[in-house]
Formats: C-alpha cells, structure tokens, sequence
C-alpha cells in the first residue's frame, strides 16, 4: 500500500511537467513513437496512453501542429511546436525556474534538514 | 484480419467516429514501430507471440480508447449538487403527499385490520413506485443537461460577487426568541381557557332553516385528563414566562422542558390508549340531521385524525426527548432542541 502511495504520488508529480517536457523537445518534427524515445533516453518515462492523447490535445489547443507523412514505410504523424506553443513555452519555462527556485529554498529548510 | 488489425479495431470500437479513423492509423503506426524495435532486439522476425506480448503491454482496448476521451458522465460534478437538490426537494414532496393521501384514503376507509394493512401495504408500493419514476425522471433530464448543455452554461460564478458580510450568523444555541415565547403564552392560556371555562363552543354546529343543534366534541374520558393537561400547560408557561425574563435558555430549564415533553408523551399516549375522547358518534350526527352514510364517513375521519395527531404528538415528542437528553449529556450543549 505504501509502495502504491509513493508511485501514485510520483506520478502526479512527474504529470506537472509533461507539457513543458513535450514542448520542449518537439522544436524539431517528431512522431509519436520517436518522441517517446527521446524522452525516455532523456530520462522521462512515459505511457503511450498518455503521451498520444496528450499530443492531439496540445494540437487541439493549438500548442502544436501536425501532419501525416504518408511516404515512409508506414504512415506517421509528424508533431512540431506551433507559435502559440513557442510563446507557451517560454512562459512555462520561467515558471519552472520559479517554482524550482522557490521549492529548493523550502527543501533546503525541510523536516528533514532542521526544521 | 491480422491481431493488430483486430486490436485497433477494437480499440476504434470506443472512440467518437469524428477522430476514429486518424486515431486508428497513430496507433497502428506506432505498434508497428514498438514491434520492429522489438524483432530487431530479439534478433529474429516478429511473430505472434510477440505481437501478444506487445498488445498486452500497451493495455487493453477499452483502457487505450479512454485515454483519448475526456471524463464522461452521466451527471457530472458541476451538475451533480443542484441535481441532489432537486431530488431531495422532489422526495421530502412526495413524501408528505403520500401521508397527506395515506390520511385521507384511511379515514374514508372501512376499520378493519385488514382494510388497513392492505390500504398501508398498497400505499407504500405506489409511494415506492412515484420515488423510483421520480428518481429516473430527474436522472434523465439531468443527463440531458450535462449532455446538450455547454459546459460553461454549468459554471457558477462562486467567488465573482461573494461578500463575508452575507455570512449568516451562528446562532447561539442558548439565546430565545422572545416573540416566539410569547406567542406560545398566548395559545396555551387561550387554550386553557378554552378548554376549562368554555368547553361547550368545542363542537359541530349544524343549522337547519331555524333550527341550530350543537354537538359536543370532546367526551367525558378528555375532561377527566384535563387536570393533568392544564398542568403541564400552566408550567410550560410558568417556564417561559421566566425564560422571558431570564433572557437564555439554561440546562436546568431544559431539562425542565424535556420533563414537561415527557409529560405530554404521556398523557397523548393515555389519551390514545384509554376510551374515546371524541364524543360524536354516527348515531348523534344522524339525529341531527346528517345522512348516514356521511355521518359514518365524518366520525372515522375525525376519529383517525385525531389518532394521528396524538401519534404524532408522541413520536415527536419521544424524538426530541431523546434528542435532548443526547444533546445535554454527551453534546454538553444547553440547547438540545433545533431552533425552527
């Protein structure tokens, strides 16, 4: 149960940076599968049940455009970071260095170092 | 149809038609990809075992369909308080129509014990009946809501206008309510009064061209229990005209108050149990000129009436004695009983 509780826990702490982390590495074309890959070999493991849903909705909310190439061996479909999603990541990325800012001054002084 | 075929097909099974054909082919896409990453690991071609094994890590059809569809409820959380309103609204209603008409159905009903468990039993069915249509008629039109609705139009501006000062204030459980203490006064001496020197308007008045008859009410079994009934009327008063004054309540005049509740259980309960304290009767409203058949009617309404209320006088007495008790003892409040 304890098990349970801390992988649940780091779950949703790791579904706070999904978006930053897609946005961040779709600068250049990718699709789905590649994606996957390359966050993984960064370090982030993600569920294709969460990453696709999570790709038709940035397109959906206009953070990324994509389209089908139909000329390899199998058809894909290509994401890249739009305008909208340039903009959005720009701002995401100064709340992440607020927020690790803010949260390595209050680990720095948490239960287990003093407080 | 190959098994990753008849995976996304299953899959596209649950998803909305609009989008299910460019989700099928992603996914199609990417399974192949997944199994030649795979074969080329393995250093062999892909075969079914594989594929199994593949179909089994990405998950089952209706999980993999879900995650591409946003929460669907039948009543969603925005809805769902005004819908739970509603409904409690819609049974407390329903509920008092099926006494009210319980009531009524009883008193022009023949007095058996047979006559009246069938009556009870047929109306409990159809009491049961009306709450289940009402219960799914609400759910429909709430489904509907949620469904047709945008979801903005669901949105309550919860914060926009909200002041503190709209705060109602916590009602302290010891103060009184002088207005409502002085009206009691008022009906208990009125009844008092009434009861004791001047029964004899306490009736059925009939008129007939010149002729007026009067029959009385209340039989000689009630006046024998009025010494008990002014009693505790008169202490009730006594008790608010010093609460008046006191300008609180205090355990010692709850307590008090519950002894003089106890009092009125009790003397409904003999009042029920012992003879008739309705002196009318068929035959006395027959000789005054009603026909019989609604001389029979009148008596059993008046006679069931009156044995409801006296019913009710005790189960709601008995309620708020014991609400009382367990309010002083292990509440510790001074104040047992809910203001109204």
């Amino acid at each position: 149960m304890e098990n349970e509780l801390l992988q649940n826990t780091m779950l949703e702490l790791r579904r706070g940076v999904i978006v930053l982390a897609v946005l961040s590495q779709l600068g250049e074309e990718q699709y789905g599968y590649s994606l996957l890959k390359l966050l993984s070999d960064q370090g982030l493991e993600l569920d294709q049940g969460t990453l696709y849903p999570l790709l038709r909705r940035l397109e959906s909310q206009g953070l990324l455009q994509s389209v089908w190439k139909l000329e390899e061996a199998r058809p894909r479909r290509y994401y890249v970071i739009s305008q909208g999603g340039r903009e959005m990541l720009s701002r995401l990325k100064e709340e992440w260095a607020r927020i690790v800012f803010v949260m390595e001054r209050m680990l720095a002084t948490d239960v287990d170092n003093g407080r | 149809m190959n098994l990753i075929e008849r995976y996304v097909s299953e899959i596209g099974k649950n998803l909305p038609r609009k989008s299910r054909g460019d989700i099928e082919t992603e996914i199609r896409s990417t399974l192949e990809d997944m199994l030649e990453e795979r074969a080329a690991r393995a250093g062999r071609p892909a075969d079914d075992e594989m594929v199994k094994e593949l179909l089994k890590e990405y998950g089952a059809p209706e999980k993999v369909a879900q995650s591409y569809l946003p929460p669907q409820y039948l009543i969603g959380p925005k809805l769902f308080p005004i819908f739970w309103l509603v409904l409690k609204i819609v049974f407390t209603v329903l509920s008092v129509l099926a006494v009210i008409g319980f009531g009524v159905r009883y008193g022009t009903s023949d007095l058996t014990m047979q006559s009246f468990g069938g009556l009870l039993g047929k109306s409990i069915l159809e009491y049961l009946g009306g709450m289940i249509s009402a219960f799914g008629n609400l759910v429909l039109v709430f489904a509907l809501l949620e469904r047709f609705v945008p979801q903005a139009a669901h949105d309550k501006e919860l914060d926009g206008d909200w002041n503190p000062n709209e705060l109602t204030k916590e009602p302290d459980p010891d103060e009184i309510r002088p207005w409502e203490l002085i009206v009691t006064i008022a009906f208990t001496a009125l009844g008092l009064v009434l009861l004791n020197f001047y029964p004899q308007v306490l009736g059925i008045y009939f008129f007939s061209g010149d002729v007026s008859v009067f029959l009385p009410a209340l039989s000689d079994a009630f006046f024998r229990m009025l010494p008990w009934i002014n009693a505790t009327w008169i202490l009730g008063i006594a008790l608010h005209v010093w609460l008046l004054r006191q300008g609180c309540w205090t355990p010692p005049a709850r307590w008090f108050e519950m002894a003089l509740k106890v009092a009125g259980v009790v003397i409904a309960y003999l009042l029920l149990q012992g003879p008739p304290i309705l002196a009318l009767d068929a035959a006395r409203l027959v000789e005054a000129g009603v026909e019989q058949s609604a001389a029979g009617v009148l008596v059993n309404m008046v006679k069931q009436i009156m044995t409801i209320t006296l019913a009710v006088i005790m189960v709601a007495g008995g309620f708020e004695v014991i609400k009382g008790v367990y309010d002083l003892l292990i509440k510790k409040s001074s104040r047992p009983f809910l203001t109204k």
